[in-house]
């Protein structure tokens, strides 16, 4: 799948706009609001053509292979509609390491600086606004509506590729089921699919019904025909509440490696009831999220929040069925969520507190945020994260990502990220020393809990001779000589044009 | 069209590669009519995903000498798979029946041996000859097409140590491809050729020292296999680890990072020492060494590219500051000997089927794929010869699930390491046999490494289940076990 943006050098995407007044806080859809298929949603265009906007951005991103530098600005442009509050909504991957912004209404001429208020990259939303106060006149907002039914009609609004005009295309709702999303490719929400036209440019616009939004046009799927993706009003309504006390804290994550429990061998193993044809298995709660020290391997999940869970891992909403993870996508930071578990014979409901994933090394990418890196003599430390492994399209490093995980699941270690010796720059002092995307292991014999603790414990050291080991077989440790290193810095720095020789993000403060 | 009759002339000068035998020796003619052989191999491999059955039938030709009565030497490689094998002589269409004697793919050579009298009384064996070295000008012989003999010339133009012996390039106007040609000096056999590069006109033949070994191996009683260099090394170049490793501006070596418990070097070597010399031969900062015959080499000749398993050679390190003698025993090093073992095809691979489950053992040449089980075997792979094969001698897997309703929920096993079978620690295939016969509370419950559920079988009901899966998916037998 490919997110929509329209850039000038790749696709284009668009966004549809249109909007509602009050910010809707129920966090879960009604149960499908439309009917089968109903008359063509089409709406007063000329309320469309005042709140719904074309976005122009040029974004910069960062460079993980020399992070002290960024690579040239490119342009982009998607759409975005007003919600009121002098808020426009659009995706995430809009207005990502946007640098400048600008907002066109359709029935002006002028284009108007923008700036963001609100990203939710783990669900492609955002909200932007514009502090020039004629922007807003005359502006209607667009209301969230109920998740559409299967194949009743929807209209997809936007500034696709192909023209700088407003572009309504229609179609029915042709699938409704959790996906990824792109933008981070690790975020799973539940997604609708329409085969209204969605391209490249159509990004952050809106897809209605009945006058109401009923989803944010934002991916589509490459080498296939009539299949485009929106945000479903669940995850839009999930989005606006978080945003009510003025930050994004994102989605929390329940955390469980589960498995389906359809075998009937097994579930007699686990001890089942027979009463019961339900349930899904857990294989282990994910480090750093909300179900650990609440279950364990082989527990039984039974019910969540009461509602039955199946035996292949789904639940029942409305006529459909999804993810049991899908019952806490409408739930916020902090709330709570039951589960009834079945464990040595035993049913018992479990109370979670829902948390957000706390290790510093996120299983996606990120935007809007400086990459770290430290700089020291010819060697660049940096820490190992989704944007670095997509930049170099390293496949092992992805193995290592992998592996990271898998060994913190399976073994609870504490290391929350990993830290690289990215590469080694050419100097006499680094002569016949060759390192590439090399795993560090240990500093000064110590593991490092994360790229700030590396980074503490060689500032901290005062030691003439530090050794860094690496994992891998026959991966030679490092000697770092610091004398010798403090002596040839300025020289590589200035060799390098390097102007700062390290980032490190600033400590959260609790 | 006088360009192109030059060009025509120039190509003929340059690919007119053979002479006719009868022009080159007329003594050492009839000895090599009664040594040269082609090799007809019809092989057939067990498919890798699916060991109860085997693949397609191919033929293939190659080469090889006679070098004891009744035994040709070839390469390993020629009787991959071998189902049955044929030779032919020179100047002759007829083929006679031969067998399989002797294989050792480390060292990349076989032995096959005549099945039929006639055979057996018309070849008569070449000597193996002394060394060569660097700018020796040999022949390289074969029986062409027809099986009449043709003789290339050749000369040496490099040596390379590797863990199985030493290679020697070859310039040479051999261009057919490198399947067991014969490299003779004074009449001698001097290599066998393994590949060729026709475009730079090179070919690598095996080295006497490599021949002469694997030979003297089989003659004797027990088959020790070439010795493995066993531990690892760092070149030291590089100017932090020369400070770390504490070498004087005078000393050169390499720095011993690993040794593997039973291997070569485990009893005398320790981490952090540095050897500086071996056998007599001091090494630079990159392990590498001048032998006077081959040239600039790398030291892995003096442990494993011409010494014996069992001999011991001297070498000077630096321990702790100090330097001292020690003696490294050589250790033969067998093909299974490995946790990984190397994928060679040709053997059977070991293989069970238990309630859909597909086992196999982990090899150098199992295809892994990236998935989450596939990561962790990928991982053993990697340390193949890093770690020491003591308590796990083995890597199980469940390849695939043959799906049934039986284990239907299962169905996205694959490429899962098994960690325990009934709750017992699975170390080798013969563990899995013996688990099965306590079943733990009725069930067979086998537990992988990794995040997944336990597959789980009734106990009392995996004989049926066995033979409902082998009838439907036609697996012919559901194990095959070695040592079974």
């Amino acid at each position: 799948m490919q997110a929509l943006r329209v850039s000038w050098i790749s696709a284009l995407a668009l966004v549809l706009v249109f909007s509602a007044a009050p910010l809707v806080a129920a966090p879960k859809d009604p149960p499908a609001g439309a009917p089968p298929s109903g008359p063509p949603p089409v709406a007063d265009m000329e309320r469309l053509r005042a709140s719904i906007v074309k976005v122009f951005v040029v974004s910069q991103s960062e460079d993980y292979r020399r992070p002290w530098q960024r690579p040239r600005p490119s342009g982009g442009s998607g759409s975005a509609f007003y919600i009121g509050d002098k808020m426009l909504m659009t995706n995430a991957h809009v207005i990502s390491d946007a640098k400048n912004m600008q907002v066109k209404r359709a029935d002006r001429v002028k284009r108007y600086e923008a700036r963001t208020l609100f990203a939710g990259h783990d669900c492609d939303l955002a909200v932007i606004t514009v502090d020039d106060d004629s922007f807003w006149e005359g502006m209607e907002p667009l209301e969230v509506g109920d998740r559409p039914a299967m194949r009743s009609k929807v209209m997809t609004v936007g500034y696709p590729t192909g023209g700088a005009k407003l572009s309504i295309t229609e179609g029915v709702v042709s699938r409704i089921e959790v996906h990824t999303y792109v933008h981070t490719g690790a975020d799973e929400h539940l997604t609708i699919q329409t085969d209204a036209a969605i391209n490249p440019g159509n990004s952050g616009g809106p897809v209605l019904q009945n006058d109401k939004v009923v989803g944010v046009a934002f991916q589509g799927r490459f080498f296939s025909q009539n299949i485009g993706y929106m945000i479903a009003p669940s995850v839009i309504r999930h989005f606006l509440v978080d945003i009510k006390d003025d930050v994004y804290h994102g989605y929390p994550e329940l955390g469980i490696y589960s498995a389906n429990l359809r075998n009937p061998t097994l579930r007699d193993f686990l001890g089942v009831s027979e009463n019961e044809d339900g349930g899904v298995l857990v294989l282990k709660p994910v480090p750093f999220a909300s179900s650990v020290g609440k279950l364990k391997r082989n527990d039984v999940i039974l019910k969540i929040d009461g509602v039955k869970i199946e035996a292949d891992g789904t639940v029942k909403v409305g006529d459909e069925f999804f993810d049991f993870a899908f019952v806490v996508e409408g739930k916020q930071i902090g709330e709570t969520v039951t589960l009834t578990v079945l464990r040595d014979g035993k049913v018992f409901d479990v109370e979670i507190t829902l948390t957000g994933w706390e290790a510093r090394m996120k299983p996606g990418r990120v935007y809007d945020e400086r990459p770290e890196y430290m700089v020291l003599g010819g060697y660049l430390f940096v820490p190992l994260t989704e944007n670095y492994i997509g930049w170099g399209r390293s496949n092992d490093l992805s193995y290592y990502m992998q592996q990271y995980y898998r060994t913190v699941a399976e073994q609870g270690k504490s290391r929350e990220q990993l830290v690289l010796l990215s590469r080694v720059m050419r100097h006499p002092s680094t002569r016949y020393i060759t390192y590439r995307d090399a795993i560090v292991e240990k500093v000064d014999g110590v593991e490092p809990k994360d790229f700030a603790h590396f980074v503490e414990i060689i500032d901290k050291s005062e030691k003439d001779l530090i050794k860094v080991e690496f994992e891998g077989v026959n991966v030679l440790p490092l000697i770092l000589d610091m004398k010798k290193i403090r002596e040839v810095h300025p020289k590589i720095l200035k060799q390098h044009q390097i102007a700062e020789d390290r980032y490190i993000k600033p400590k959260k403060e609790n | 069209m006088i360009r192109v009759l030059s060009v025509a002339a120039l190509l003929a000068a340059v690919f007119v590669p053979s002479t006719s035998l009868h022009a080159a020796d007329e003594d050492l003619a009839p000895k090599l009519r009664a040594a040269l052989v082609r090799l007809h191999v019809t092989s057939q491999s067990w498919e890798r995903t699916a060991p109860w059955k085997l693949g397609r039938e191919s033929t293939r030709t190659s080469r090889g000498v006679v070098v004891r009565p009744g035994l040709i030497l070839t390469k390993s490689s020629s009787v991959t798979n071998q189902r049955m094998i044929e030779v032919s002589l020179a100047n002759s269409a007829r083929r006679y029946p031969a067998k399989l004697e002797h294989v050792d793919r480390r060292a990349g050579l076989a032995l096959v041996a005549c099945d039929d009298d006639f055979l057996e009384k018309t070849l008569k064996p070449l000597p193996i000859g002394d060394p060569v070295k660097l700018d020796d000008e040999i022949d390289l012989h074969q029986l062409g097409r027809d099986n009449i003999p043709e003789r290339y010339t050749a000369r040496v133009i490099r040596a390379i140590a590797g863990s199985t012996g030493l290679t020697l390039q070859l310039k040479t106007t051999l261009s057919d491809s490198g399947d067991g040609q014969v490299a003779l000096n004074d009449g001698k056999v001097v290599g066998l050729v393994t590949s060729t590069y026709g475009s730079r006109q090179q070919a690598n033949i095996l080295s006497v020292e490599t021949m002469r070994r694997y030979l003297d191996d089989f003659d004797d009683d027990a088959y020790n296999g070439l010795p493995g260099p066993g531990f690892w090394t760092a070149r030291l170049l590089r100017a932090d680890l020369r400070t770390y490793y504490g070498l004087a501006e005078n000393q050169h070596g390499i720095a011993v990072t690993r040794t593997v418990e039973g291997r070569t070097g485990h009893d005398t070597l320790k981490v952090g020492d540095v050897i500086l010399a071996m056998d007599g031969y001091d090494l630079d900062d990159e392990g590498k060494f001048v032998h006077e015959r081959h040239g600039r080499l790398d030291s892995s000749y003096l442990l494993s590219g011409r010494r014996y398993a069992g001999d011991k050679i001297r070498a000077k390190i630096l321990r702790d500051g100090a330097e001292m003698g020690v003696d490294i025993h050589l250790k033969g090093q067998k093909p299974g000997e490995k946790r990984i073992p190397d994928g060679y095809a040709g053997s059977r691979p070991q293989f069970m089927v238990v309630g859909g489950l597909v086992l196999l053992e982990l090899t150098s040449g199992s295809s892994v794929s990236r998935s989450p089980g596939g990561v962790i075997l990928r991982r053993y792979r990697e340390r193949a010869n890093w770690d020491a094969p003591t308590k796990r001698k083995r890597v199980i897997y469940a390849d695939r699930l043959l799906q049934d309703k039986s284990n239907k929920g299962f169905e996205g096993i694959y490429h899962l390491p098994v960690k325990t079978v009934n709750g017992i620690e699975i170390n080798e295939f013969a563990d899995v046999s013996k688990a099965l016969e306590t079943p733990e509370g009725g069930f067979h419950v086998f537990r992988f490494e990794g995040l997944h559920s336990d597959f789980v079988v009734p106990a009392d009901k995996l004989d049926e289940i066995n033979k409902r899966i082998a009838d439907k998916y036609k697996v012919t037998t559901l194990k095959f076990l070695s040592g079974e």
